[in-house]
């Protein structure tokens, strides 16, 4: 017959716990308790434990003490207590309960968290790293009609990475705190592939709006990839970040990218009937030698633009409704 | 020394005959002279004036459409007024009117009126001549401007008299006689500077003969009319003359496309410090058609600009393509009550002369009127990696047909050398 006596945080979480092979306990803050809580609201000799040799159930007696007790927020002394029942004496929470108490059932070791060991690599992050930095720093070099020299470059390149590095460190951090390793390579691993993989995609899109003629729904398209990039990055940060059950996981993950697409989708929306003197249009412009579908001939281009104006009676009946 | 006394006389003495003339003429016909008001129903008050005079016994008043497209507009918000010499008013009905000369023909109740109506006069004055303007510019009071017929204006679709002397504003609308107080045209602009235009005599006579009392409920259609086949005339003169063509970097470009659009060439080559080349040939037709403050319509535009750089590597200078290409802007002015939002298509596109050019076609329709869009085309061309043509053209008010020709002949106009 033994007692496990548990002293818990303000949200739940285990501090410490301890077995005693005693059929009665005393818990207080002077020395001769068997668990002594250094806690000024509690009693030298605050509450004591007792198991009923017939029934095995846990009884609480409280010792006459100052502040008293409570169990699940009411006050009980002589209250029947076990695992289900948070006690409270002064400003600590805790849980008794019999040594026998059922433990759920292990949780299968996911196969994912093996497939994913070649993420904590070191030499991979430094070389993600400078891939990104590479990327970013070609972007602004071609970008730029002014003058631009290697020093601008680097600052440009490495402000934008800086600022990329809040993300995976504000979640280590959180990790720490939810008493998980910090996996800071890993989520560092993870940002620069979904940076990357970003950067690549408005090259796709360039290149797609170059060579097509239907600007729009490339534009939706590559913006679509984008969402579920973003999704699965979320999900996997979460997933190296925390102990989460997949529920939740998967409705952070939905929640994050809904409020990303609310605010990318919410001009599209709202500001359709807007009017406007300039045309929209995309005016991506590669070297010839990106240009790898066959031209229309001027005669094709403009028998299409019948579309154009079926449109735009379309248009003009509607505001006239 | 005789001689210059007698050139001063001669000087004098014509200034005499134009003051005499003048005077003459105002007392003649001043009460055949009127302002025309747009009254708000709202406030009561006048909200625009301009000028008219009556041309007949029946009491038909010759004026500027621009004086009274308020009412054309919104019948229900303005009502016109006259002012007579004394200072009499009484109100005006609309009988017909021409936006594209920017005529109007009114009527007064002929029971109001009172002397001689002005006369027509049977052609056009010599070059030269003197001639007088009458109006009432800036609400001061009829007022009457000596100056002088100088033909019509040069390289122009729309007709008008070049007249030396000053039209300010207010006087729109007002007759323009000859010595024997005939009219020979309609105050309409000035171009400063003592140049001023006049609507010509034979505009004002069609206008006058047509006696058509337009419905209100068919203003909008009479516009549509008018502007349908203004556009169409325009349109085929330009695709029916020869285009001429000139050089611009390594691209042959449509240098001329009609007598009435007057071009001019632009280059960067004298200024320091930058890193590309530009040459550049614009055109525009330079006049509008007036339909409200808000909307005018009738304008084209062309533009051909040729860019290469030799500091720019390949991407960056197409960087800078996209950039220069990103914004455009329409040619003529209008609101969201006439037009909807540009719609556009896009494609790379290669042309009979072997041109390849990225290629962009927006267009937007009139709310009030059929079949009139304002096209907009820009491209930049694709075949060289380090110089690149843009070519860009602006129509406003055309039909779809009208656009889809003039489309397809200015794609295909544009070659390499």
């Amino acid at each position: 017959m033994a007692i496990v006596v548990e002293v818990l945080s303000r949200n739940g979480k285990v501090l410490n716990h301890q077995v005693f092979d005693k059929a009665q306990i005393s818990i207080g803050r002077a020395y001769d308790n068997d668990i002594r809580i250094d806690d000024p609201y509690i009693c030298p000799h605050h509450i004591n434990i007792r198991a009923d040799e017939d029934t095995k159930a846990l009884v609480l007696a409280d010792v006459e003490s100052l502040n008293g007790v409570k169990v699940n927020g009411k006050s009980g002394t002589n209250a029947l207590i076990g695992y289900d029942d948070i006690i409270t004496i002064g400003r600590t929470r805790l849980r008794i309960f019999r040594h026998k108490q059922a433990v759920a059932p292990a949780i299968v070791l996911s196969k994912l968290e093996e497939k994913m060991e070649w993420l904590s690599m070191r030499r991979l992050c430094v070389l993600f790293a400078m891939i990104f930095i590479a990327l970013i720093s070609a972007n602004f070099y071609f970008n730029s009609i002014v003058e631009v020299n290697v020093s601008q470059v680097m600052k440009v390149s490495l402000g934008v990475t800086a600022a990329a590095c809040i993300w995976p460190f504000s979640f280590a951090l959180l990790s720490i705190l939810a008493k998980k390793d910090a996996h800071i390579v890993s989520q560092f691993n993870l940002l620069w592939l979904f940076l990357i993989s970003h950067e690549l995609l408005n090259y796709l899109q360039a290149m797609l709006q170059f060579n097509l003629s239907s600007v729009q729904f490339v534009y939706w398209f590559i913006l679509l990839i984008k969402g579920a990039l973003f999704f699965t990055f979320l999900w996997f940060t979460l997933f190296i970040a925390f102990h989460q059950s997949k529920r939740m996981r998967n409705s952070i993950s939905i929640a994050g990218t809904a409020l990303i697409a609310i605010y990318i989708l919410a001009p599209h929306v709202f500001n359709t009937q807007k009017f406007s003197q300039s045309p929209r249009y995309s005016s991506k412009i590669l070297t010839p030698a990106f240009r790898v579908t066959s031209p229309e001939s001027t005669e094709k281009f403009v028998e299409r633009s019948e579309g154009l104006i079926e449109d735009l009676k379309h248009d003009v009946e509607e505001g006239n409704q | 020394m005789p001689r210059i006394i007698l050139l001063l006389t001669l000087l004098i003495s014509q200034q005499v005959f134009s003051q005499q003339t003048a005077q003459n003429l105002f007392s003649q016909y001043r009460n055949s002279l009127y302002q025309i008001q747009m009254i708000d129903k709202e406030s009561g008050n006048k909200s625009s004036i301009g000028s008219g005079f009556r041309v007949s016994d029946s009491g038909d008043i010759i004026s500027n459409y621009h004086v009274i497209s308020d009412f054309v507009y919104f019948p229900d918000k303005f009502r016109m007024q006259y002012m007579d010499a004394s200072g009499n008013t009484g109100s005006l009905k609309l009988k017909n009117f021409d936006v594209i000369n920017d005529l109007s023909l009114l009527q007064i109740d002929p029971e109001q009126t009172s002397g001689l109506p002005f006369n027509l006069a049977e052609s056009l004055p010599l070059q030269g001549s003197n001639i007088y303007s009458l109006g009432n510019p800036h609400d001061l009071g009829m007022i009457v401007v000596p100056g002088t017929y100088n033909g019509l204006k040069k390289n122009s679709f729309y007709q008008r008299i070049h007249f030396t002397g000053s039209i300010n504003p207010g006087m729109s609308g007002g007759p323009a006689v000859n010595g024997l107080g005939q009219i020979v045209g309609v105050n309409v602009a000035t171009a400063g500077n003592q140049i001023g235009f006049l609507i010509p005599l034979p505009k004002v006579k069609a206008l006058f003969e047509s006696q058509q009392q337009i419905k209100v409920e068919d203003y909008k259609t009479h516009i549509q009319q008018q502007l349908q086949a203004n556009q169409n005339k325009m349109i085929s003169e330009i695709l029916s003359s020869p285009w001429t063509y000139s050089q611009l970097g390594k691209a042959r470009v449509p240098e001329k496309i009609s007598d009435f659009i007057s071009c001019w060439g632009g280059s960067n080559a004298s200024e320091k410090d930058v890193k590309f080349l530009s040459v550049s040939n614009r055109c525009r037709i330079g006049e509008a058609v007036f339909l409200n403050a808000r909307l005018q319509t009738g304008e084209i535009e062309i533009e051909f600009e040729w860019l290469t750089s030799e500091e720019l590597n390949t991407f960056q200078f197409h960087n800078f393509l996209s950039q220069k290409i990103a914004f455009t802007r329409p040619g003529n002015l209008a609101g969201k009550n006439d037009v909807t939002n540009y719609r556009c298509q896009q494609d790379i596109v290669s042309n009979q002369q072997e041109l390849t050019q990225k290629s962009i076609l927006c267009a937007r329709a009139y709310k009030d009127f059929n079949d009139l869009y304002d096209v907009l085309f820009i491209s930049a061309s694709n075949d060289y990696a380090d110089g690149s043509l843009i070519s860009h053209f602006t129509l406003a008010g055309v039909s779809a047909d009208s656009m889809k020709q003039f489309s397809k002949q200015f794609m295909d106009s544009m070659s390499w050398q």
